[in-house]
């Protein structure tokens, strides 16, 4: 039973210190479950993350919901993990509102207003390290093939890596499309 | 129409919580139902909201609907703004999930799970490229995201710790700043 107090933790950290958004959210998510508590493997949380993004919903949301299911199915059965993947999002929901409850009052204040700057200056240059750290932690052999053991997959996916980043960095194709095609050619060559 | 919990409930359903795609993308169709379509809020008020809501910390949508939920209809709005933003996709997840784990073994299925992952890891990296560019970083701040991402994926250290270390850097900052002026 102890894994809900921990999923409650875990998800309330991504959003109560996810300062930068989106991006720096999911390196605290993947933190969470796959270093700390080792819930998913790097590979089953890929497949999450794939899921989550060809729904409605924000893409965070989606994997924190997946992720609580996934974690407690297999201990206590399909309730058990509607049970995970709710105070998953419960996690996810209350520091919400207390930074929404926060956000105006400290906007009026030019005393706190002064200290919020400084604290940005320090902030700011941290974000694009998180998003960094997120990648890096995907990329491992579960993920990409190992050298040894399956080098074609190695291959293929290096160079779809590649492909997806010039295509959605420099041709602005839309990420979901993105993902589609990689799909379509992982069909085509493994 | 006039605002009520269901109105709103129902305008965050059909604006947030069925469209596809990540975070910025329910902007559009939120600004249409609450400013042009319902008059709930006016021009202003939504963008001075949006600008807030872009600067706080955690999930774009979760924080977008509660902002604008509380602002139309107090905490009951907010509650409503959640559940209509929220609903439809825990729904959708919740049937998906537990047929997920019997399909994935499937060899079509496995296949374009392994061709997507690559392209899924690039999705995750590609905001880096774009806000090194954009956030400013010079030589004396360059060790702040090079040290964070080594320290996590190196040591495991968590990025709350890296959040807290800095925030508490920042505030002393702010301390010497206003002690000097």
């Amino acid at each position: 039973m102890l894994i809900y107090l921990f999923l409650l933790l875990s998800f309330t950290q991504v959003t109560l210190f996810g300062l930068g958004g989106d991006p720096a959210a999911q390196a605290l998510l993947e933190h969470e479950t796959l270093t700390l508590h080792k819930w998913l493997t790097p590979d089953q949380l890929t497949d999450l993350m794939t899921m989550s993004r060809c729904l409605p919903g924000g893409s965070i949301f989606n994997t924190a919901v997946l992720t609580g299911y996934t974690a407690t199915v297999g201990a206590f059965g399909n309730w058990g993990g509607v049970a995970g993947s709710l105070v998953s999002s419960l996690g996810l929901i209350w520091p919400a509102v207390l930074w929404a409850e926060c956000a105006e009052r400290l906007r009026k204040n030019e005393k706190i207003q002064l200290h919020i700057d400084c604290i940005l200056v320090l902030l700011r240059p941290l974000v694009p390290g998180l998003i960094a750290a997120a990648a890096l932690l995907l990329m491992n052999t579960e993920n990409f093939g190992s050298p040894t053991e399956s080098p074609w997959q190695l291959g293929v996916s290096i160079f779809l890596f590649l492909a997806a980043l010039i295509g959605m960095g420099i041709y602005k194709i839309h990420a979901g499309v993105m993902i589609l095609l990689c799909g379509i050619a992982g069909w085509i060559l493994f | 129409m006039p605002v009520n919990l269901f109105t709103l409930f129902m305008a965050f359903l059909k604006a947030g919580g069925l469209t596809i795609g990540n975070g910025y993308a329910i902007v559009e169709p939120l600004r249409h139902a609450l400013v042009s379509e319902n008059k709930w809020l006016t021009e202003e008020n939504f963008s001075a909201d949006l600008a807030i809501v872009q600067a706080m910390p955690g999930i774009f949508s979760l924080n977008l609907a509660i902002c604008l939920g509380k602002r139309i209809y107090g905490r009951r709005g907010m509650a409503a703004a959640l559940t209509g933003t929220l609903l439809p996709a825990f729904v959708i997840l919740i049937v998906l999930a537990t047929c997920f784990e019997s399909v994935r073994h499937f060899p079509a299925v496995e296949t374009f799970l392994k061709g997507a992952r690559p392209a899924i890891v690039a999705a995750v990296l590609l905001p880096c490229l774009k806000m090194w560019r954009h956030s400013g970083i010079v030589l004396s701040t360059v060790w702040i995201p090079v040290g964070a991402a080594l320290a996590i994926v190196l040591l495991g250290v968590s990025p709350t710790y890296i959040i807290i270390a800095l925030t508490a850097l920042g505030l002393l900052y702010g301390f010497l700043v206003r002690a000097d002026s």
